[in-house]
């Protein structure tokens, strides 16, 4: 339950797979140029909802009592299909500045490790209601439970790839490790408390996926795949800014034998616990488990699995000296996040410091404005931090929120 | 490297203290449930032991009650009384001493020995019970083997034979031997040597010097050697021989309260019947005279009489018959109706217990067996009484009480709400419901349904003319739910009522009351 509950509200909306930034796009034939290595250490994670807040999200993460009021607002606010979502990486890289690759002195060998996390839920307003207000507005009526659609994947990725340190294109090859996977998806599911409260009926079409349930915790291992992530950046003729197209996660994995595939597809009608003798109802009156209840066939077996891809494009392009824009679309076309567009007016203060404001639609929210700052310290470092939702760090109604820290350093 | 390890593992720690936010606290929220709990079916066999029911052709139930009023407790006629045989045995010599190689027999005799046992000549039991113990004094100065076989006492056709090694004594200081025989399983022969005595058993003694004594006995004339045999509560399973005549006063209270848990209230009865029957399985005959037999209520304080004359006549009981083992009992059976007795009052009371009086003689025409009485200990001579009720009956009041043993709801932190229990009754029987959350003590806790009505089926059950229907709302709070656990105790009482006492109605095979208890609650959800 928890699992699921996690699955469903620890989510991540934004497509946070920052393509190069554009202080290296702007700036990295200075910065790079006769340097050996390029070293960047990032922590990315972002919880994004167009129908839960984040008061609702802390309290199903961290615990707490949520108000009537809270979720009667919630269950007003429901639409027929509601999305939550989450993504989060943690990841280090290194290029090699110095020594050209395949007889092209642009050619750099680079190599990087990370751990993703990607989740998403979408759901019926009925189900939200029945999960969290109950099913006594229901009664004499049918809940439309479905589609419901929750996954869960994480992984890690040890990758090695080219770049062209003329355009800081890339590509790059992971071996991939896969942590866990689990997937439910309904296309059919209704509930029906009849009036006189005397029985409940449940019907269910779809299945369950679990990653080998006996391995647990951080690098379990549960399967075994690959992925291809590729960044093309052309610059613009007047040599002015540059568009770009890139593609992460472009993989599978291949979850173990142990995997267990549940097919759902059956009708449960609930009518109490019979009791054989009331005047000795100890042993009679125990309500059975709900696994016990719900009808299945279970088979296990190896799982391939797509792996949460993400396609981007984007235009950076300076207005001045000063301002610059920066502007793309983001999909996710393997999750249940909408195409998410952007648009950030950047300031750039001689490549020392860059301040980006941005606004932002989709993923698996709504309007949201952000904003991003990079700096260049002392001894090659670059320092980046920022948000693509300010109001999810300010309001508790707010439907999301997300981080980006990075360190990066050219020696 | 420029970038120094510890400024990774600084960053590194930061980004596992931001994955490793814990939940502090259960995630909590309210939610308002409504749909069923539980369903059942009653039918009269399951407010009644299916032990006292039984249907007749038509589908009506009959509560048939058999009870065994008294077992005339004929074992302690023929109990054998714990017994200690004495015997001296002398050596047969005058003068001494006298040197006596080993192996040599000093003493050997048979021997007959008589149990005491008051007004009863014993042929032969079967022990299952009781212990042979031995002893044996020796006051001659050798090593002495002492053998005593017991030809009449028997395990699998052998004979009991006791072997006590006794050392060398003399008269100021004789050595002693004890030994045990376990009696379970061995056939007592008492007619002793000549096969026509009674309470008699035969002895064979041989008192020989030990054939490995290190040196000779040295034997005086009239040196003499004891042997004391105790049987110690022997316990018999079968006896046969002539039992003696008795004569017994009974007076017994047969209490059944405890086995059918019985309703209180007024009930009216049609068409019951009482067969009294004695059963004799004992090979003596009898003669039995009751002179009461009184239904007693003890809650209500009331008692009734039986009134039949036939039961209150003397009761003259045949023996029964052996054949090989086969025991074929004899009957002596009195039936007693509304007509010839008041066996409908009787039963009307209630009862709890019943008072037997009786006398009774065993044996009243003497020895005419030639001493052949016989007992099985596990057969006894017994009075049954088997009461038939046909459950078309009126009553007001007659009320059921039960008490149900709660378990605590612990995954319940509060409700509020409405539970609805719903109860179709098809018996032509209205009942009032009280439910009652009680402590041990038997204090109230909360009334969850106070006189609830069920209402009865149309009809008075002899065609099947449909069902009542009720709803019975229980209101669920916090007080009696903080309290719903055990030691505390749910006691239902149903209190069933005809319409009037004295208009019967049929319960058959068909009656019937279903009941569904559903819920509309609202309650915390957790999740940790």
């Amino acid at each position: 339950m928890r699992a699921l509950i996690a699955i469903m509200f620890l989510m991540t909306s934004a497509t946070m797979f920052g393509q190069t930034h554009p202080l290296i796009l702007f700036y990295g034939d200075s910065l790079m140029t006769d340097k050996h290595a390029f070293i960047d250490i990032s922590v990315i994670g972002a919880l994004g909802s167009d129908h839960v807040n984040n008061s609702f999200i802390e309290k199903m993460y961290l615990g707490g009592h949520i108000s009537d009021e809270e979720l009667d607002a919630l269950v007003a606010e429901s639409g027929e299909r509601n999305r939550a979502g989450m993504d989060a990486r943690v990841g280090m890289q290194w290029w090699d500045l110095h020594t050209g690759l395949f007889g092209n002195e642009c050619y750099r060998l680079m190599v990087s490790v990370q751990h993703e996390n990607h989740a998403y839920a979408a759901y019926t307003d009925d189900l939200f209601k029945l999960g969290f207000r109950g099913n006594s507005d229901f009664v004499g009526k049918r809940v439309e439970l479905a589609p419901l659609n929750m996954q869960y994947q994480a992984f890690q990725k040890f990758g090695v790839g080219v770049l062209d340190q003329s355009t800081y294109s890339r590509a790059q090859l992971s071996f991939v490790t896969g942590q866990d996977f689990i997937s439910l998806d309904m296309n059919r599911a209704r509930m029906t408390t009849s009036s006189d409260l005397d029985s409940i009926s449940l019907f269910y079409h779809g299945d369950l996926i679990m990653a080998d349930p006996d391995k647990h915790g951080f690098g379990a291992g549960k399967g075994l795949g690959a992925a291809l992530d590729l960044e093309w950046n052309l610059p613009m003729k007047d040599g002015e800014g540059w568009f770009g197209v890139a593609v992460y996660n472009l993989g599978f994995i291949r979850w173990n034998g142990a995997t267990e595939h549940y097919d759902l597809d059956s009708t449960f009608y609930w009518t109490g616990v019979e009791i054989n003798d009331l005047f000795d109802v100890e042993e009679d009156l125990t309500m059975p488990a709900l696994q016990d209840t719900i009808g299945y066939e279970l088979r296990t077996g190896n799982q391939w699995q797509l792996m949460p891809m993400d396609v981007r494009m984007r235009m950076l392009r300076r207005l001045n000296e000063r301002i610059f824009i920066d502007a793309g679309i983001a999909l996710q076309p393997y999750q249940q996040s909408i195409p998410e567009l952007r648009v950030a007016v950047g300031q750039d203060w001689n490549g020392k410091v860059m301040l980006t404001e941005q606004i932002s639609y989709g993923g698996y929210s709504g309007f949201r404005a952000g904003v991003h700052v990079r700096t260049q310290l002392g001894a090659g470092f670059i320092v980046q931090a920022g948000t693509d939702n300010v109001p999810g760090w300010i309001s508790s109604r707010a439907r999301g929120r997300d981080l980006v820290f990075g360190i990066s350093r050219i020696f | 490297m420029i970038i120094s390890m510890r400024n990774i593992l600084l960053l590194m720690g930061a980004v596992a203290m931001l994955w490793s936010c814990s939940r502090e606290e259960p995630t909590t929220w309210n939610i308002h449930g409504a749909g069923p709990v539980a369903f059942g079916r009653l039918s009269l066999n399951d407010m009644v032991a299916d032990s006292l029911l039984s249907a007749d052709e038509t589908g009506l139930w009959h509560l048939v009650f058999t009870d065994n009023l008294t077992d005339f407790n004929l074992d302690s006629v023929i109990a054998i009384p714990d017994t200690t045989i004495h015997r001296s045995f002398v050596v047969p010599l005058i003068g001494g001493p006298f040197s006596i190689p080993p192996n040599s027999t000093i003493i050997g005799l048979d021997d007959e020995n008589v149990l005491n046992i008051p007004q009863v000549e014993l042929k032969e039991v079967l022990s299952k019970g009781g212990t042979l113990q031995y002893t044996v004094t020796n006051y001659v100065n050798g090593y002495l083997t002492c053998t005593y076989t017991l030809p009449g006492i028997t395990k699998n056709g052998q004979p009991a034979v006791l072997v006590a090694a006794a050392s060398p004594g003399s008269a100021g200081d004789p050595a002693t031997s004890t030994g045990t025989l376990d009696l379970t399983g061995y056939h007592i022969d008492l007619t002793g040597e000549s096969g026509t005595s009674t309470n008699t058993i035969l002895s064979e003694v041989n008192i020989k010097t030990s054939p490995d004594a290190p040196s000779n006995a040295e034997v005086y004339g009239q040196d003499s050697v004891v042997i004391d045999l105790q049987i110690i509560e022997p316990l018999i399973s079968y006896a046969r021989g002539y039992f003696g005549e008795h004569h017994y006063e009974m007076d017994e209270t047969v209490s059944f309260g405890d086995d059918i848990d019985l309703p209180t209230g007024v009930l009216n009865l049609n068409q019951i019947s009482v067969d009294f029957k004695v059963e004799n399985n004992v090979g003596v005959d009898a003669r039995i005279e009751f002179s009461g037999l009184t239904a007693e209520n003890s809650m209500t304080s009331s008692s009734v009489a039986l009134v039949n004359p036939a039961f209150f006549s003397d009761m003259n009981i045949t023996r029964a018959t052996d054949v090989n083992g086969l025991v074929i009992p004899t009957y002596h059976e009195v039936s007693m109706n509304e007509v010839n007795s008041n066996v409908d009052a009787f039963i009307e009371t209630l009862p709890d217990a019943i008072s037997v009086q009786a006398d009774v003689d065993i044996n009243p025409l003497g020895n005419v067996s030639d001493n052949n009485d016989f007992i099985y200990t596990d057969k006894p001579l017994n009075a049954l009484m088997e009461i038939d009720i046909p459950l078309c009956i009126g009553m007001s009041n007659l009320t059921l009480e039960r008490e149900i043993e709660l378990e605590e709801a612990s995954d319940i932190p509060w409700a509020n709400g409405t539970i609805y229990l719903k109860m179709v009754n098809g018996f032509p029987l209205s009942a009032l419901v009280d439910l009652t959350m009680v402590t041990p003590e038997g204090t109230v806790i909360s009334g969850l349904l106070s006189n609830a009505y069920l209402a009865p089926a149309p009809g008075d059950g002899s065609t099947n003319q449909g069902t009542a229907e009720s709803v019975f709302a229980i209101a669920v709070n916090d007080s009696w739910l903080a309290q719903w656990a055990s030691p505390n105790k749910l006691l239902m009482s149903v209190s069933f009522n005809s319409n009037g006492e004295t208009e019967w109605v049929k319960l058959t095979t068909s009656g019937f009351i279903d009941f569904v208890i559903t819920g509309d609650i609202t309650t915390e959800v957790s999740v940790r």
